[in-house]
């Protein structure tokens, strides 16, 4: 049986009249156990056939796909769908259509995927709003209850925004969705938004060759989540507000508009499955002001899964006019305030790039060199280096040349931090 | 001072309880502090339920029986236990006793990471007191009292009483610190187990610590650590002796000093000395506030306030004895058998001060 517990880390005291409260919450979970282990598991692995795909991209997409289907264990629901201007099905279940597009594992139908998977050929469009669509349909006529995906796309979605919206809300909160970019003709920040509102990753495969070793470990990483699905719930005291709640690691991700109120005091944020993991969540709250001296919990953050709550992290706050006690920061939130502005910076700063306002992108990139340094992301530091060069002074100015796979790399890579050293 | 059982905080968020020894079921007077989860409101004053401590409507603290223990046996002798500003419930327990003229002071701090905590110090502080007062009788002889065989009996007791299943919670053992003395008024007599600790402090500023903590920092001390470095780690409050089922071997800590001047016998936990921790400066602190003219009860609520007021990061305990000095020392009962006749300025207010032979 899974266990969530919880640790905070905040400076309790505030000074007289301050109504602000920020906590870092870190939560662990283990003896997660292993995916269907509450209910009956589903994986669709949607792989781009467009035409862009041919060549090595759809020979390492077969390959990739093979080994994500050798991944998956017997007893999984599973499909294979096929993108281009439309969603196919490259492998399932050939009678009733979508809504009974899913068969289960076993060593024939395995085989049988394998067959359909090596035979797929690259020519059309991209129309990633679609092959979502036709994901979300499988699952919510399908019987399983943790419901994952797996996407891999190498260009720039071809359909209309609202297309693309229409798709991505068909499969938010059905299923959760990894998303992979492969070459360098695809676009992060696009692919970036779906992945997070699909509580998925996004990671760019720059060598098609490492491609079937990340869709191997992608479906042993989606094997391993026993929990199906949870929410972080949010109390605040009757006059509070939540002011922003993001995870904070291993990645950022601002989960501040996708509260759903439960009650008066009590906002639930979708978290997706869980494995053996610790993830840390930075909470700001706004609270009523209370009297000198007073002792008050102004947020609890709780772990939800399947309607109770299995953790309990209780923020308190105390007011005091002793400014050595409310002038001290907590150095967790001193390091994820850091690193939830160095993501920004590095995400501003390639738009600004992109777009080519180079002035704009120096200064930001600037600052993401900085805050990089300051709050110990090496990984952050060295893929800015391939972006920029940064002179001993600290001044940064963009490379002439840049290997656009080194730019993406950075960027997709933006939202990964370092916890803080212990 | 008029004792009552439960006095309301200014912010309505915690309880007060005050522990005043019954006279007639308690010819050696003792008290022993509330066990923890007595009766614990369940609503709260703004009309929301408490759930896991706090209020699930304005957030308030779960008013617990412990929050703020007064134990008052007379104007010389009394302790505090509070439950500090940070750190919800008080783990902290403590107790005075008059052993019919010798008195004592006892001290245990619940170690939070452990469940039950809370409710084996109390159990401690509890067997600790019962075991003294029962060991009187051994003592209503013409030789001076073996103090220290006594405090080890009652050191035996506590460690039971802490291990004892009544107390475990899920996981992890609770376990707590222990410390007690007892005075003659002559000599002091103490025994230890983690960082709570003994301090004797004189009217005049002058203070010493009887007892070595059992502690990470004090071992890194000891090894040659200068004492800033030691005290700035993170290990620094790491206790490596305590009460407790999982416990290690429970060192035999004591010390005995004479009494040379009047002054006070302070046996507290590390909520309070975290803010005081050097002797002199302590006897500085009881100085300031005013020591020489204050009653127990009084002192220990200054020192706890002085503690919260610096940012009461931890439970703090103070239990107080007032020490003559020598001199009139020798009119001291040490060595009479001792009193059945109780005081009469006190009044039974509190709960259940159950006493054993009661």
């Amino acid at each position: 049986m899974a266990t969530f517990t919880s640790a905070v880390f905040q400076n309790e005291f505030l000074t007289e009249g301050a109504d602000q409260v920020q906590a870092v919450v870190e939560v662990t979970c283990a003896d997660a156990g292993k995916a269907g282990d509450q209910g009956a598991v589903g994986e669709i692995i949607i792989v781009d056939s467009s035409g862009s795909m041919e060549g090595d991209r759809i020979a390492a997409a077969r390959l990739a796909a093979v080994a994500a289907l050798e991944e998956i264990p017997d007893g999984t629901w599973f499909a294979v769908i096929t993108g281009t201007n439309e969603a196919r099905l490259a492998y399932g279940n050939p009678e009733g259509g979508w809504a009974q597009a899913m068969v289960q594992m076993t060593a024939a139908t395995r085989e049988a995927a394998i067959t359909a998977v090596r035979g797929l050929w690259a020519g059309g469009g991209t129309a990633i709003g679609q092959w979502l669509n036709a994901a979300a349909y499988i699952f919510v006529n399908s019987p399983v209850v943790q419901r994952h995906a797996l996407l891999l796309t190498d260009g720039k979605n071809g359909e209309a925004d609202s297309v693309l919206a229409k798709g991505v809300n068909a499969a938010t909160g059905v299923f959760q969705c990894d998303c992979r970019g492969v070459g360098a003709d695809w676009n992060v920040p696009e692919l970036r938004r779906i992945a997070e509102t699909l509580l998925g990753s996004v990671e760019l495969i720059s060598d098609p060759k490492d491609m079937a070793e990340d869709f191997r470990s992608v479906m042993r990483a989606a094997a391993s989540r026993g929990v199906p699905d949870a929410s972080l719930r949010v109390w605040v005291p009757v006059g509070g507000d939540v002011v922003f709640v993001r995870q904070v690691s291993p990645t950022v991700e601002d989960l501040t508009a996708r509260g759903v109120a439960v009650d008066q005091v009590n906002h639930d944020y979708p978290t997706g499955a869980w494995g053996d993991e610790t993830r840390e969540y930075h909470v700001g709250v706004r609270v009523p002001v209370q009297p000198l001296g007073t002792t008050r919990a102004v947020a609890r953050a709780k772990v939800v899964v399947a309607g109770t709550p299995v953790s309990d992290a209780v923020i308190t706050a105390t007011w005091s006019d002793d400014a050595t006690l409310t002038t001290r920061i907590a150095p967790e939130i001193a390091h994820y305030t850091g690193q939830t502005a160095l993501a920004a910076a590095i995400q501003e700063g390639l738009a600004a790039r992109a777009a080519g306002d180079d002035a704009s992108a120096t200064v930001k990139l600037g600052e993401a060199v900085r805050l990089a340094a300051e709050t110990g992301n090496d990984d952050a530091t060295n893929r800015l280096r391939k972006v920029v060069d940064i002179e001993e002074s600290g001044t940064v100015r963009l490379k002439k040349k840049v290997d656009e796979l080194d730019a993406m790399d950075l960027d997709t890579s933006s939202t990964k931090t370092t916890r803080v050293k212990k | 001072m008029a004792p009552s059982e439960s006095v309301d905080d200014p912010d309505g968020a915690s309880s007060r309880t005050t522990l005043i020894a019954h006279p007639e079921d308690n010819p050696t007077q003792s008290v022993s502090p509330p066990a923890a989860g007595g009766d614990r409101p369940t609503t709260c004053t703004c009309g929301g339920r408490f759930e896991g401590g706090w209020c699930d409507t304005c957030g308030a603290p779960q008013p617990d029986e412990r929050d703020h223990v007064v134990v008052s046996i007379s104007p010389t002798l009394g302790s505090v236990s509070d439950r500090g500003v940070v750190h919800y419930p008080n783990e902290d327990a403590g107790t005075v006793a008059d052993l019919g003229g010798p008195v004592a002071c006892i001290v245990a701090d619940g170690v939070s990471s452990a469940e039950g905590s809370q409710a084996a110090s109390g159990a401690a502080v509890a067997a600790t007191c019962a075991a003294l007062v029962e060991g009187r009788s051994e003592r209503a002889g013409p030789e001076p009292p073996d103090w220290f065989a006594a405090l080890r009996r009652s050191r035996s007791a506590a460690a039971a009483a802490a291990s004892s299943p009544e107390v475990r919670g899920e996981g992890e053992a609770p376990s707590c610190t222990w410390v007690a003395a007892v005075t003659d008024g002559a000599e002091v007599w103490t025994a230890w187990v983690g960082d709570s600790r003994t301090y004797l402090v004189d009217d005049d500023g002058h203070g010493r610590c009887l007892s070595t903590d059992h502690s990470w920092a004090a071992e890194a001390i000891a090894a040659g650590t200068s004492r800033d470095d030691a005290m700035a780690d993170r290990r620094a409050h790491m206790i490596t002796a305590w009460l407790g089922a999982d416990a290690p071997e429970i060192p035999d800590a004591t010390a005995r000093v004479a009494v040379e001047s009047p002054g006070w016998l302070l046996v507290v936990s590390d909520g309070l000395w975290n803010y005081c921790d050097a002797a002199d400066d302590l006897a500085g602190l009881v100085a300031r506030l005013g020591g020489p003219n204050l009653d127990a009860v009084a002192l220990a609520e200054a020192l706890v306030g002085y503690a919260n007021a610096a940012g009461g990061a931890d439970n703090i305990t103070v239990a107080a004895a007032r020490l003559s000095g020598p001199g009139p020392s020798d009119t001291l009962p040490t060595d009479t058998p001792p009193t059945d006749t109780p005081p009469t300025d006190v009044t039974h207010v509190a709960g259940d001060p159950t006493l054993p032979g009661a």
